[in-house]
């Protein structure tokens, strides 16, 4: 009561009502965060940090604290204190979301090293987002949309408080790490899956009336050295029937740069052969 | 399923703090869908409490977890809501998991109710951790639950709002199996690199020198043409980053391009001449 009376008291010399400094307060910034979902459905995204990266991280509430691998930090140059913690001076989420002095443990924890050692994820995972960094934000998740929404919140989590043992996995979990690492070694798989770009073609296509129409061709493209031409209806990629664009992209999904491909056109009326040399590029 | 990956399965489970898996049933995108407002207990160790009903037994207090790609519920409470008549009994029993992914034919969370989703059962070591510390906790709630909703998280005001959003979740755990049968099987083979398709055409080749470590990727072509050159895109620009994603690799590039639809415009950010520079590219339908 006594709070209320003097909030009146502070409200009538002010001549502003108690609520202002909500009123006041800056419109709230929303980021764009770009996250893709790994091969196990963990919700990746990317930060740079103090300039180096990208790193791979799960955003994940079930972590009560920021965690980057010790082998991240050894390239940082970031020692843990006594207790395992870490400072990072510059920790950039991809989206423009920038902070100063983010603190996080400097350890990995057993899934992400079993992940890691079955090379489960389809990327190696550097680290994971939890509690501390998450809750300064309200996080909006769609996975029919390719970003997230966070909106700063203006709120300082208070820091968690641990099971009290000082441990931050139990132990069978840490012995499922270590047997996944066992088993990661057995069968030589590493964690950071090889990708290469799909090679290029550089022709337009125009999806309708059930035919995969070229719109156009771009002239010193690979399709265009073939000799493909706009208005030609591509009908065969490889011997592979097409009748809309999403079956052509589907039968090039495997398309290296350098590897030569027999596209059945039909042009005038005639069906035709033309083979084109994917080059590099998109 | 042979022994061996049964074991790997079971190992992997427990990795996941949380298996879950296909959804049969997905809310449609509704649109005129009312947001269900779901509170939750901010436990001392700052992981998310919620009380869920499984198959209208319950209620239960389970952890909601994003970082979690299944769902995890606990063999009490697979018994009291019959989760496991008729499932396959595990070959090889780690942390009292089952056999394979069963399914709750409700799983209430809050005020909010998904039908068909699919469960884990499995005494998970983190879950036993927390609930020896904290009090009754029987599970993990992940991704095939959530997944299905445009999901906001607000610690501050300690709630989670959902829509559904009409994304239909993959089976992860058939995902995940066919990883580690891969794993098991395909012993000192090399697994074929994979190929990162971009989903429209821009018109420019990017390139990138082993030893060159600075952020970007050169545009070392630009074809007439082409989207990238309506843009103003030059060879020679440093390509920083494409619709908000970093582009410091062609890989990463063509992961980022993977993401942009024909036709819709996207920033393209690049360094010319020492300057930033944002571009404006539509990129098209093509290949």
């Amino acid at each position: 009561m006594r709070a209320v009376w003097l909030c009146v008291a502070v409200a009538l010399v002010s001549a502003a009502p108690c609520g202002a400094a909500d009123a006041k307060k800056a419109p709230e910034k929303t980021y764009q965060i770009p996250y893709h979902l790994s091969a196990t459905k963990h919700i990746l995204v990317r930060a740079k940090i103090n300039g180096k990266g990208p790193f791979n991280l799960i955003l994940d509430t079930g972590a009560p604290v920021l965690f980057v691998s010790p082998q991240v930090c050894r390239k940082l140059d970031v020692e843990p204190d006594k207790k395992g913690w870490g400072v990072f001076d510059r920790f950039e989420l991809e989206g423009g979301l920038a902070l100063t002095k983010a603190k996080g443990r400097i350890e990995e924890p057993p899934q992400l090293q079993g992940m890691n050692s079955l090379g489960l994820a389809g990327a190696e995972l550097h680290g994971v987002i939890g509690y501390n960094l998450i809750a300064r934000y309200r996080v909006e998740i769609d996975f029919t949309r390719s970003k997230m929404a966070w909106t700063d919140l203006d709120f300082t989590p208070p820091a968690p408080q641990g099971l009290g043992d000082g441990r931050s996995a139990p132990p069978e979990l840490d012995a499922a790490g270590g047997m996944a690492k066992l088993l990661g070694g057995l069968l030589g798989k590493k964690s950071a899956a090889e990708a290469a770009p799909r090679g290029f073609l550089g022709l337009e296509v125009d999806d309708g009336g059930g035919k995969v129409a070229v719109k156009a061709v771009l002239a010193k493209g690979p399709a265009g050295r073939g000799g493909l031409k706009a208005g030609d209806h591509i009908t065969h990629f490889d011997g592979v029937k097409v009748v809309k664009a999403s079956d052509l992209e589907r039968a090039a999904a495997q398309l290296t740069a350098g590897k030569a491909v027999k596209l059945g056109v039909v042009r005038g009326g005639r069906a035709e052969e033309i083979t084109v040399t994917a080059g590099e590029g998109l | 399923m042979t022994r061996r990956t049964m074991g790997a399965s079971a190992l992997v489970l427990a990795l996941f703090a949380g298996p879950a898996l296909a959804q049969t049933v997905t809310p449609a995108p509704a649109k005129d869908a009312k947001p269900v407002v779901v509170p939750f207990e901010l436990l001392r160790t700052k992981h998310m409490a919620v009380t869920i009903k499984v198959n209208g037994k319950g209620p239960y207090r389970v952890i909601f977890d994003t970082g979690a790609p299944m769902t995890v519920l606990t063999n009490k409470v697979a018994r009291e809501a019959g989760l496991l008549q008729g499932a396959a009994k595990p070959s090889l029993n780690l942390f009292g998991a089952s056999g394979g992914p069963v399914t709750a034919k409700t799983l209430e969370v809050g005020g909010l109710k998904a039908e068909n989703v699919q469960v884990i059962v499995m005494d998970h070591p983190t879950v036993k951790e927390l609930a020896l510390a904290l009090g009754p906790i029987e599970g993990i709630v992940g991704f095939p639950f959530f997944a299905r909703y445009r999901m906001t998280l607000d610690y501050k005001e300690k709630k989670m709002t959902f829509v559904p959003s009409g994304f239909e979740p993959p089976d992860v755990f058939q995902a995940m199996m066919n990883e580690v049968s891969a794993l098991t099987t395909r012993t000192g083979a090399k697994a074929a690199p994979k190929i990162l398709s971009p989903a429209a055409q821009w018109g420019f080749v990017p390139g990138k020198e082993k030893d060159d470590d600075d952020p970007g990727v050169t545009v070392k072509d630009v074809l007439p043409g082409g989207a990238a050159a309506a843009a103003g895109l030059r060879a020679g620009d440093r390509l920083l980053m494409l619709d908000d994603r970093w582009t410091d690799s062609v890989a990463d590039l063509f992961l980022a391009a993977g993401f942009v639809k024909p036709g819709g415009p996207v920033k393209v950010v690049i360094k010319r001449d020492k300057k930033d520079v944002t571009l404006t590219v539509t990129p098209r339908a093509g290949l």
